[in-house]
């Protein structure tokens, strides 16, 4: 398995705050990667930084052999290769369901319309949507739209997909459909990686569990040594504290 | 709200007679079926005694507002000034004459506003340093027309453009009077699109530009619209001050509705003519102000529902 993603002694500062701090990480191709830590410990920012919502103040960050960092002049490019789905959805609720997924093929690769639309409803049919294809957001569950808004995300075909605590805005009871989407999407190959705070469905998914503090990280390994045998006091301690939540 | 009616009808589960229903036994599958019936909308608790007490409310202050009217000293000869009915029938021919004038201002300021103002607000907007002198100036111009009176605009450009003896502009003062109105509303109008432009959240835009849209795709396919959008019920309140400050225009002397209401009452010394005017501007705004509430209300709906994020 070669890499699909590399970070290299990642920085990252809001102001005086350093939110990133050295963040040296592979993503291997077809396998996924959770990151796990408190909230505000960079796991949001590290997802943002690599699909370029965010610039990086040092380091690289590379997927295959173009190197992110340096390209915020090719970042619409680069975007259209990384999938990402956000906490809140963020469906264009201006839009049914199918004109959602079809924006970014037809106006973003120059796919015809036709061609854009077959494919969404293989995609809506694939993962038992395809009854709401013509439904404005509004009309939807919360899980529907996490669902066609992972969806929307596929349709253009991304290299590997960014989840953004999908499953946390979500009543308890669509959390399920959702994961169940993530899981299918494993089999299927995808490389993902995902910043979530379910510590079951991480050791469920992942291949490699990333714990971040204050912005760096400070261990990671293979779900079952990662949370079998955790190294450090502080890993240890967040992993009590979530399990006693539960 | 199917009548129209906008009583508030409150549930008072202690009030007397309605506590009597609950008792602690369960209901039989009939009584269940019974309390699920659809009723009509006058046979829901309370309706009738809302209808009541607002009847009721009504007459008492209209009718001793009109007893107050009516028993003043002047009310006869007020009335006879105003609200003359043989005054009004003969003035209407004209007035209403007058007032396709208005509506033809109206008409072609309109759309243009609509134009301007967006185009103001998108400048306004921008954020590239080599549009900034073009920004100062949409800044400024937004300062300074919604600071001045409109009545002033007006004069101003009716009497003061063709003064400049300049051949190729036209002197018309239906001409200048409309065009003074478009300057006045599309400041306000720019202000009304950059507002709805901004109130669209951020992170529509992130998923946009996630998904490889460029700036310019994400601002003309996901913000633009949700932001026009959210704007609509402000922009009909704007159509409705640019129909009435069509009547200012009179100042410069077209014969629109409010001009020849003038005309009229100076030479026959009655006041009613203004009130058949101040009548068809208030039937023309109606239908729009309507239009508005139904609008507002849709918006609220869908936001309860949680559709928005």
């Amino acid at each position: 398995m070669s890499d699909l993603l590399r970070y290299e002694s990642v920085y990252k500062a809001y102001g005086q705050n350093l939110v990133l701090q050295n963040i040296n990480l592979t993503v291997p191709e077809h396998s996924v990667t959770c990151l796990i830590g408190a909230s505000g410990c960079g796991k949001s920012t590290l997802l943002r930084c690599t699909n370029l919502l965010e610039d990086v103040q040092h380091g690289s960050i590379w997927l295959k052999d173009v190197d992110l960092a340096a390209s915020q002049r090719d970042a619409d490019k680069i975007r259209a290769r990384i999938g990402m789905v956000f906490q809140s959805y963020n469906l264009f609720p201006h839009m049914n369901v199918l004109r959602n997924i079809t924006l970014a093929p037809t106006s973003v690769r120059g796919a015809n319309k036709s061609e854009a639309e077959d494919r969404a409803r293989e995609l809506l049919q694939r993962f038992g949507l395809l009854d709401k294809a013509l439904e404005y957001p509004d009309r939807l569950s919360g899980g529907q739209q996490q669902r066609i808004a992972i969806i929307r995300a596929l349709a253009m075909r991304p290299d590997v997909l960014l989840l953004d605590e999908v499953t946390s805005a979500l009543d308890p009871e669509m959390v399920g459909e959702v994961m169940d989407i993530i899981i299918e999407l494993k089999g299927l190959g995808m490389t993902m990686m995902l910043a979530t705070h379910q510590m079951g469905f991480a050791r469920q998914i992942a291949d490699n569990v990333v714990f971040l503090h204050n912005g760096a990280v400070l261990e990671q390994g293979h779900p079952d040594t990662f949370f079998g045998n955790p190294q450090h006091e502080r890993t240890r301690h967040f992993l009590e504290r979530v399990t006693m939540a539960l | 709200m199917r009548f129209g009616f906008h009583f508030v009808i409150t549930h008072t589960p202690g009030a007397a007679g309605y506590m009597s229903t609950h008792s602690s036994t369960p209901l039989t599958a009939t009584q269940v079926a019974e309390l699920l019936r659809p009723k009509p909308f006058w046979a829901q608790r309370g309706v009738i005694r809302s209808l009541i007490i607002a009847l009721l409310s009504t007459v008492v202050l209209i009718g001793g507002m009109a007893t107050l009217i009516g028993n003043t000293q002047g009310w006869a000869s007020v009335q006879q000034a105003f609200f003359s009915a043989p005054d009004m029938r003969e003035a209407w021919p004209k007035v209403v004459d007058g007032f396709k004038l208005n509506i033809k201002m109206f008409m072609i300021a309109e759309p243009l506003v609509l134009i301007f103002g967006l185009m103001l607000a998108l400048v306004r907007i921008g954020t590239n340093p080599v549009m900034f002198p073009i920004r100062a100036l949409a800044i400024a111009y937004i300062d300074l027309f919604r600071g001045a009176p409109a009545l002033l605009v007006i004069m101003m450009l009716g009497f003061g453009m063709p003064g400049l003896r300049i051949e190729w502009l036209p002197n018309s003062p239906v001409f200048w009077g409309t065009a003074a109105c478009v300057i006045t509303s599309t400041a306000y109008t720019a202000e009304t699109f950059r507002a709805g432009i901004e109130s669209v959240h951020p992170s529509q835009r992130s998923a946009a530009r996630s998904l490889g849209l460029s700036n310019f795709q994400t601002f003309r396919y996901v913000v633009l619209p949700q932001g026009i959008k959210a704007v609509i019920p402000p922009l009909i309140s704007g159509f409705v001050s640019l129909q009435k400050e069509t009547a200012l225009v009179s100042t410069i002397g077209p014969m629109e509705a409010t001009r020849n209401a003038q005309i009229y009452s100076a030479l026959n010394f009655n006041y009613s003519s203004y009130v058949v005017a101040a009548l068809l501007f208030i039937a023309l705004t109606i239908p729009l102000a309507r239009f508005t509430d139904f609008l507002l209300r849709r918006s609220a709906k869908r936001m309860q529902m949680g559709g928005l994020t």
